[in-house]
């Protein structure tokens, strides 16, 4: 009882802080886009009418004739009521246009974050359990994360432009085959870590001693590290929302990161302001998350 | 201090020479136009051919190098110097603590990219955008890790003991919480080299950051790439420089913390 209660406080703190912050960066990310040269109805909120009377009825509406701490109230409230503007090219609003590429990233992290554990586990599994610690595995590892996901997408690109096939799945494939590699080789070494720790803790050398087989110790381990390997897993999945710029451009996947290059190539400054604060919400929730999973897993980390 | 480390730092200062003096060096420029050559294979003349515009591709190679080196590098630097003075300063003062993690919080969730974009339509386009990427992006780190390194350092008995005797925090400070920190930070900043080339090679990439015609890694893979049909050879050597570099990066950071490993060990048998 006693512990649900401490975590709860211990969420509510996170919470109010993280809060806090929010509103922190909502009004950084408000006062610099007010420094980007441009007429600040234009660069908010996506207004293009040339007409005096309209822009001026509009400036009164949004709050623009008043003071600045009055704009920056007024686009918080703004954010949080879900009026983000609309796009200076094609008009639509800027919530749509980003949920649609947030829903096309998040369907990318996840799947390509499945495939990615699933294989690291299988590796280290195999490592660990039939005490298999071959070469092929170390190199290959290391060839996924030393080559960024840039150059594996080009290369991945010219495989596919020069062999000439058509892929089934042709829109997610590529793409997601990338990440996955490069996600394995660094995702590989942090499970590998982790479970090389778990097993210096002294519960294993008891169980070892009861005579338990490696296959149950090895659950056992990867229980133990399992807060670790969320944490580093969540964070993935954040980094891959916001930063797989170059790989969805490179392959034109209309995720996050398309969204975002478009938006610069084309000036649209209200889809690129929405989109910092999306990708601002969407890495403070999965912050949240981590340290409350971490909290939950691991009762430790809330007593002390 | 051991061959392989030698050879490593030697090789590296080498080339750091080299690419001093570049210009001297190279017989072509980097900017140098010739359309009556494009999409030469490669040949004496030109050893990696040449580009859509008939520039050398091997000189703006070992330009771009260059320049990305010098970019990632100083930004990190950067990053690693200003990260460890707030982290030691944040362990040393709750007050200040509590201020610097929140800031620190702001920075590793706004996304440095963003930021970055910013920056370029507020200032203009250049060297400046890539380096506030990356300073946005490692600064949260390096400030944790210090920060983590200097608690756990400053409540070791020894330390107290100084204390006792009558040192000043200053002198405990420069004197030992110091040295502690520095061979982590620098390990740290070593094995995050790679991730800073990548920063810069997809903020180039993506056209955010130095214009052409400079020339650097990620603005001529993206060149490249538009020609991958016409010329795939223009698309292997930055490829190649890239790969090298990041494998370079991991020895690296491999020998040197197998070197500072066994000072640290020699050191413990001593005292």
């Amino acid at each position: 009882m006693l512990r649900t209660r401490d975590i709860f406080l211990r969420a509510l703190k996170k919470i109010s802080l993280y809060l806090f912050l929010l509103i922190a960066i909502l009004s950084f990310i408000y006062l610099s886009a007010r420094l980007i040269p441009g007429d600040p109805i234009t660069v908010l909120y996506g207004e293009i009418s040339g007409d005096p009377v309209t822009r001026s009825v509009l400036e009164r509406q949004l709050g623009l004739d008043k003071p600045i701490q009055i704009h920056l109230l007024i686009y918080l409230r703004n954010i949080f009521t879900g009026n983000w503007g609309k796009s200076i090219y094609t008009g639509e609003s800027v919530v749509s246009i980003v949920s649609r590429g947030f829903m096309a990233s998040l369907k990318l992290a996840l799947l390509s974050s499945a495939f990615v554990v699933i294989i690291s586990i299988a590796l280290v599994y195999v490592e660990f359990v039939h005490n298999i610690h071959s070469n092929l595995i170390r190199i290959s590892t290391s060839l996924s994360s030393s080559i960024q996901s840039t150059v594996w997408s080009i290369i991945i690109l010219l495989l596919i432009a020069r062999t000439g096939y058509s892929v089934a799945l042709g829109s997610i494939l590529p793409p997601l085959s990338v990440l996955t590699i490069t996600g394995i080789g660094i995702f590989y070494r942090v499970l590998r870590s982790a479970i090389e720790y778990s097993c210096r803790q002294p519960f294993v050398g008891m169980y070892m001693v009861m005579g338990y087989n490696k296959r149950y110790l090895f659950l056992k381990v990867l229980r133990y590290s399992l807060p670790m390997i969320l944490s580093a897993l969540l964070y993935r999945v954040g980094v891959i929302i916001a930063g797989a710029v170059a790989t969805e451009v490179i392959f034109m996947y209309p995720g996050m990161g398309f969204v975002f290059y478009t938006a610069l190539l084309s000036r649209d400054y209200p889809i690129l302001i929405g989109w910092g604060v999306a990708i601002s919400i969407i890495l403070m929730l999965v912050n949240l998350v981590v340290d409350i999973v971490h909290s939950v897993l691991d009762p430790r980390v809330s007593i002390s | 201090m051991n061959l392989k480390l030698t050879i490593l730092l030697l090789s590296i200062s080498i080339f750091v020479i080299l690419m001093a003096i570049l210009d001297i060096v190279v017989p072509y420029r980097y900017d140098e136009v010739r359309l009556d050559r494009r999409f030469l294979p490669p040949s004496i003349n030109h050893l990696f051919g040449t580009d859509s515009l008939g520039r050398d591709v091997f000189t703006r190679v070992l330009y771009g190098t260059r320049f990305s080196l010098t970019v990632s590098s100083l930004s990190l630097a950067l990053s690693a110097t200003l990260g460890t003075l707030i982290g030691i300063l944040s362990a040393l003062s709750k007050h200040f603590h509590t201020f610097a993690d929140l800031v620190m919080n702001f920075f590793y969730i706004v996304p440095s990219i963003f930021v970055a974009t910013i920056t370029a339509f507020v200032i203009g386009f250049g060297i400046h955008v890539i380096a506030i990427a990356i300073v946005f992006r490692f600064l949260p780190m390096f400030y944790r890790v210090t920060r983590t390194i200097a608690l756990t350092v400053s409540v070791e008995p020894y330390i107290e003991s100084v204390r006792a005797v009558g040192a000043s925090t200053l002198y405990v400070l420069t004197h030992y919480i110091a040295r502690e920190t520095i061979s982590t930070v620098a390990i740290l900043s070593i094995y995050s080299f790679p991730e800073t080339l990548s920063i810069e090679i997809s903020l180039n990439f993506i056209g955010l950051g130095v214009q052409p015609p400079t020339p650097s890694l990620g603005s001529i893979l993206a060149e490249s790439v538009k020609y991958v049909v016409v010329a795939p050879h223009n698309i292997v050597p930055p490829i190649l420089v890239v790969f090298a570099a990041i494998l370079l990066a991991e020895i690296l950071g491999e020998s040197i913390k197998k070197h500072l490993d066994s000072y640290n060990v020699d050191r413990k048998l001593f005292y």
